[in-house]
């Protein structure tokens, strides 16, 4: 079995090539007899779920990334974690998807808190703060996404 | 060949992503329509292929060059890919928003559950579309009424 893109509709970017994943190279699947009363499908898998991503948005209408959030990901049983060392975040789901936008809801809610106690922050939490500068802003209540 | 995202080049946000039996762009207006836009696809019997899927995205706050791609992904089986397609796209004019649509053809589904279309732009993950496979009871033959 095989996916293709019959077409893109854009006309503004290139005509994108179809990746298959295991490659057209490698058996699909086997049919064992003429008369086929069962068909087992071999997929084989390039990688699971990504070790690191790059995060570009916390799902926040209030809030943009501007710069990509590196985020390390694992998972522990059925648990999917994904954090955020450098700001020592991190958020949990069933998928990294999930995993992910609740690391994006604690990184709102961090945002917040730390914004309102900026002239108060400590050293660790100051540092904090900038980090967080770095990666994400807050929208201006008239342009949110 | 396109220029990849720079750490200056601003990330786009994703205003939408869909998915569809067709994405049609009118060729006069460049309008697109979505032709059959669901999230649930029910089979009595796995594997199948699904025939026609469309994607459609609209991005905004972007410019620059960016590699798009886009994944399905199984989220029952550790979020394994099913498939993969990449493009390179050039966001020329900032303020205005970026449409994609894809149509795809024999989409393998191997198993029952989750499974999500995700969009990355020059690695960047933006967003994702779920699509839900359920295994779905046929009647018997005969006991179907008209």
């Amino acid at each position: 079995m095989a996916a293709n893109p019959q077409y893109l509709v854009n006309q503004n970017i290139e005509q994108p090539k179809a990746r298959i994943v295991p490659p057209l190279d490698r058996p699909q699947a086997v049919a064992l007899q003429e008369k086929i009363h069962r068909i087992k499908v071999h997929v084989r898998t390039r990688a699971s779920r990504p070790s690191k991503l790059l995060l570009g948005t916390i799902n926040h209408a209030k809030f943009r990334v501007i710069k990509a959030i590196p985020i390390n990901v694992e998972s522990r049983g059925k648990t999917v974690i994904a954090s955020w060392r450098e700001v020592d975040e991190f958020g949990t789901g069933r998928s990294t998807s999930l995993a992910c936008d609740d690391l994006g809801r604690t990184i709102a809610e961090l945002y917040v808190s730390l914004k309102a106690d900026e002239p108060r922050l400590g050293p660790d939490l100051a540092n904090v703060w900038n980090v967080l500068r770095k990666y994400v802003v807050m929208r201006a209540p008239h342009e949110s996404a | 060949m396109p220029r990849l995202m720079a750490d200056s080049d601003p990330i786009p946000t994703l205003l939408a992503f869909i998915v569809c039996d067709t994405v049609i762009q009118d060729a006069a207006t460049q309008k697109r329509t979505l032709v059959g836009v669901f999230d649930r696809v029910n089979s009595p019997a796995v594997p199948f292929v699904l025939n026609s899927v469309g994607l459609y995205a609209k991005m905004v706050e972007g410019s620059g060059a960016y590699k798009l791609r886009v994944r399905l992904v199984n989220l029952t089986k550790d979020e394994s890919p099913v498939l993969e397609i990449n493009a390179d796209a050039n966001w020329i004019n900032a303020d205005e928003p970026m449409e994609l649509g894809f149509n795809f053809a024999g989409v393998p589904i191997i198993e029952f559950g989750t499974y999500e279309f995700q969009l990355f732009a020059s690695d960047v993950y933006l967003g994702r579309a779920l699509l839900s496979v359920s295994k779905v009871q046929l009647p018997p033959l005969g006991q179907v009424k008209g």
